[in-house]
Formats: C-alpha cells, structure tokens, sequence
C-alpha cells in the first residue's frame, strides 16, 4: 500500500466503520451510492445547530451574520476545491439532479430550439439523460448518444462524428458510476467548445476521488453531490461559469434570489443567490465545507492514488475467479468494481454478501442504457473509498466464494 | 451444495426455494390461453410474464409463469405455478390476499399452518427488501385475474 497512507487511522474518523452488521464487521463498499461521514462532518451539523443556528443574509442580529459568514466561508472553500474563478460561479443546489435539472430548466428552455441536438453519452446516470429527454420533448430538439465501447470507454471519433453546428449542448459524465470509467472532459469539452455548445460534466462520481480544476477543464457547467463528497445529504453544487450564469433566468423564484419586488416588477439578485430562492441547506453547506476540509487534509492526490492501488488489487482478486466477469475495463477507472458471476442474480450477490456484513450495490446502478450495452439486466457493484483495505477486499473475495458455495 | 443451514442466513436459500430456482415448474408455453399478462419491476428489472388456460368448469388448466430476475422470483413465481394449478379461477383473488397476508413483515411471529412452500417463502420475510421479489409473480397474476373477470 502507499507508504505512509495511514488508513487504520483514517477509519477511525468514521464512526459508522466500527459496527457489526448482521454479526460481522461491516465492509462498506457502496461508496458510489453515498460516501460515510467523519466525526468532523456530523460534528459541523450539531455544532451549526447547536451554536449559531439562525437564518442567512436576512438578519441583522449576531447569529445570522455568523451563519451567514460561515455558509459563505463554505462557498468558499467549494469554489477552491474546484478551481473555479470566483465563489459567485459556485450555485448550492440539493445534488447532482438538482444541479443538471437547474441547467436543463434554465439554460435548456431559453437556449434549445427545435431541430438543436444535445449529445450525452451512453454511459449516463438517469439523472442525466431524462432531463435532457424531458427538454427535447418540450422544444423539438434532438438528443444524440456517443457509444460506448466493449471495455467501457466513449468513442471519440463517434463523439466528433456526432458534433456539429447543431450541436448546442453537450453534457458529459466524468466518472461513470455503473463502469468507473474516468471520461478525457478536457478534450471532450475543447471539441464542443470548437463548434459553440456549451458543456456540462457531471462530477458526482469524480470530485470525491480526484482533483478536479473546472478551469482547466473548461467545461461551462461542473455538477457535484456533498453526500458523496463525505458530506450530508440534500447538499449539492453546480459551478457554472458567470459569463453563462449570467444569462440564464432563474429557476425557481421567491425569497433570497431577488433584489427588489414590487407588484410591477421583480428585478432579480446577483449571482450566485440569483438561483437560491428560499431558505437554504445552511447546515448542509457547512457540512460540505467541513467535509471538504477534512478531504483536503488528507489530500486528494493521496486518496487517489492509494485508491488506485485498491482497484488494481481488487482487479486483481475478482480476475482470479472463474465465473466472474468484471464489466468496464477501462485503463482509465476509478475504484469502482462492477461485475456479474455466471448466471448468479446480482440481488442474490448482494443478500448473501449483506449477511457477511459486506454493503455492495446490486441492480442497474440508474444506468439502465449501461446495462442494455453489455446484455445484463444488472450488475454487483464494489465501490471503493480512502477508508476501505486490502483486507476487506480479501473479505470481499470470500463472500463471494460463499455466494458460489450457496449456487453451486 | 453444503447444507445451507450451517450459512448464516436463516435458511432463505432453503432446498426447496433452491430446487424450484433450478427447476422452475410450469414453463412450458399455454395453447390459447385465455389470460396473458406480464409485469415487471423498474427498480431491479425483475420480469413476470403469466399465461393461463381455463376450462369448463372455471377452473386453471393450465398455467406458464416465466420469471425472469433473481433466484426468489424465479422460485416463488414456480411455487406459485404449483400452489394455483386446478384452482378455481375466482378463488385466485383469495388466495392472492391470503398469501399478502402471510407474506405481511410485520406479523413475523404469525403461526399459522401452512404448506412447505409457503413457509420457505415466508423466510423471506426477514430481508423485507426481497419481500418484493416473492410478491411480483402474486401481484402479476393478481392483475391479471382481476381484469380477466371485470
């Protein structure tokens, strides 16, 4: 393992690691469904309660300047943690969904004509294809899909081939959850770029495991939950770059987004509040702002690469069982292991490694088109984290053989 | 196989849940049947597909439930294929709510007697979230019968 990487005290920052489930120490390996979350973090969320709990940019009483400043000082620490210019380009939102729906809603209706194209890929999580489907229905335009190959990754050259001067809006996950495949957004985003659309990258799966630099990048929108991050649920981000924000009209209204309201006329707030109506997940916010602290404590380029040896071992142990087939074989993936095991339900993996106390995610992962392209109704998906160990692997590797004796 | 009582699952994957698994009843196709329906479950993919053939005396002839999903499906859908064959076609509205019934989670301790196959199914009942995977195939032929006999 990476010298120095002290993931026995690192574990220890995760309460929830230290239960048994049904009996056996629990193995969680479900982190691309949602990350646990360090003492610091569940901290952070009864300390806001606890101590400064009061309504932001509204009061001019102590508390709510002290919640203001500290829900703004986790903007902050957002916009730093992905590079973005400035935290007005930094939008709370309530995760990825909310994130590209805000985009399909706002930027998508006032932009997308009838006969424009969107391209997204066939990779996609639900959340990133059906808005997309809901605005071509409502505006005419068409939605396009660049394939994916037989080890998991997109075809470029289908991609260029599929961009054109109809070609409006492009929008493009970076860590596909189902496959773990890490897309070349930089170089899918210039394409766009080169030809006027703009682009979105769906960042749930990405931003928890490696630095992610929007600005080089260069993609216009960037989407991201906190409650993979380590951080609570119903807290999420869209950065989008302020020249595009700009002119895009809010997408929900009410308190906080405007600047002034009279039965004649609304005139709308700056961003980022332009698309933060009503009262916010403040503790949320701050959450994610601890979270975010903690993972920079630890250092992303750490994490990554100790992950990265996560995954070449777990590769290396699931390839070692006959009947295992590992679906997405990218040389570029993150620690995600999805796989199947001979004509074994994947909902039959999942129970009889739940009563070995191992948390894995089985089914269509919400990448139902994923699961059409390889022929297979479902997979077992092992995600990996910072927290996980060679050795729950090893544990891993055993239930699974249990899974074998139990279908044999 | 070794037995499956020394794993620690409490018997869900019992012999006889595993033998209807591996040896589904009643999947040949129904010549004219006079119900067909299928159903599935969008979360998992899950699939039933039922076919049933009816005689004079109202009676189920013939039955072909085709489950295609997890091991639990499968088996509860060819015990249910078991337990409906001859039935009266009325009385499967019944036995749709008895088993309901029966499968209920929150009546764990319930002793009423019932058939092997019922009792294997009813192990389920301690992994609420495979409850669903028993259910699909009753639900399915539920709606089945149902708009049959509207």
């Amino acid at each position: 393992m990476t010298d120095g990487f002290k993931v026995n005290s690192i574990r220890k920052d995760f309460p929830i690691l230290s239960q048994t489930v049904n009996g056996k120490p629990l193995v969680y390996l479900d982190n691309a469904a949602t990350s646990q979350k360090p003492q610091c973090v569940i901290d952070s969320l009864s300390n806001y309660y606890q101590t400064v709990n009061s309504n932001v940019h509204r009061g001019v009483h102590t508390l709510s300047q002290l919640a203001t400043d500290d829900y703004e000082a986790a903007r902050s620490k957002i916009r730093s943690f992905i590079n973005a210019g400035s935290d007005q380009e930094i939008i709370y939102t309530r995760g990825t969904t909310e994130s590209i729906n805000l985009v399909a809603y706002s930027f998508g209706v006032q932009n997308i004509r009838s006969g424009d194209e969107i391209i997204i890929s066939g990779m996609e999580h639900h959340s990133n294809i059906v808005p997309w489907q809901l605005l071509c229905e409502q505006t005419g335009a068409v939605l396009r899909i660049i394939p994916i190959t037989d080890s998991g990754e997109l075809d470029i050259n289908q991609y260029g081939a599929l961009l054109s001067d109809k070609t409006k809006l492009v929008s493009v996950v970076h860590q596909s959850n189902a496959l773990g495949t890490i897309n070349s957004v930089k170089e899918i985003t210039a394409m766009a770029h080169s030809l006027g659309a703009v682009v979105l990258v769906d960042g749930a799966q990405s931003a928890p495991h490696m630095k992610v630099d929007v600005q080089d990048i260069g993609c216009d929108f960037f989407a991201f939950s906190g409650h993979k991050l380590y951080g609570p649920t119903g807290i999420g981000v869209l950065y989008g770059k302020s020249e595009v924000l700009d002119n895009m009209v809010p997408y929900q209204s009410g308190g906080e987004m405007i600047k002034s309201v009279t039965f004649d006329k609304t005139i709308f707030n700056v961003l980022p509040h332009k698309f933060e109506a009503g009262t916010p997940d403040i503790a949320g916010a701050i959450g994610l702002g601890a979270a975010i602290d903690y993972v920079n404590d630890i250092g992303l380029d750490a994490i990554n690469s100790y992950e990265s040896e996560l995954l070449a071992y777990g590769t290396a142990k699931l390839e070692q069982i006959a009947s295992l087939r590992i679906i997405g074989t990218s040389s570029h993936k993150g620690a995600v292991l999805s796989f199947t095991l001979g004509d074994i339900h994947p909902h039959d993996i999942g129970t009889i490694l739940d009563s070995e106390g191992i948390a894995i995610r089985t089914g269509h992962h919400c990448a139902q088109p994923v699961m059409e392209r390889y022929g297979i109704p479902a997979t077992a998906r092992a995600s990996m984290s910072f927290y996980n160990t060679k050795e729950e692997i090893d544990t891993l590797v055993t239930g699974i053989d249990r899974v074998l004796e139990v279908f044999s | 196989m070794s037995s499956n009582s020394e794993l620690q699952f409490d018997g869900i994957y019992d012999d006889l849940i595993m033998d209807h698994y591996r040896n589904p009843r009643n999947r040949n196709p129904i010549s004219k049947p006079h119900i067909e329906h299928s159903d599935w479950n969008p979360f998992c993919g899950d699939e039933v597909s039922v076919t049933i053939g009816i005689n004079k005396y109202d009676r189920i002839s013939g039955i072909c439930v085709v489950a295609e999903g997890c091991s639990i499906l499968q088996a509860s859908a060819s015990i249910m294929s078991v337990l409906l064959s001859d039935q009266k076609i009325a009385d499967v509205l019944a036995f749709f709510e008895d088993f309901k019934y029966m499968m209920d989670t929150s009546c764990l301790s319930s002793s009423t007697e019932v058939s092997p196959e019922i009792a294997a199914l009813r192990t389920i009942r301690k992994y609420p979230v495979r409850v669903k995977c028993v259910m699909l195939p009753w639900v399915t032929i539920r709606d089945a019968v149902k708009s049959y006999l509207s």
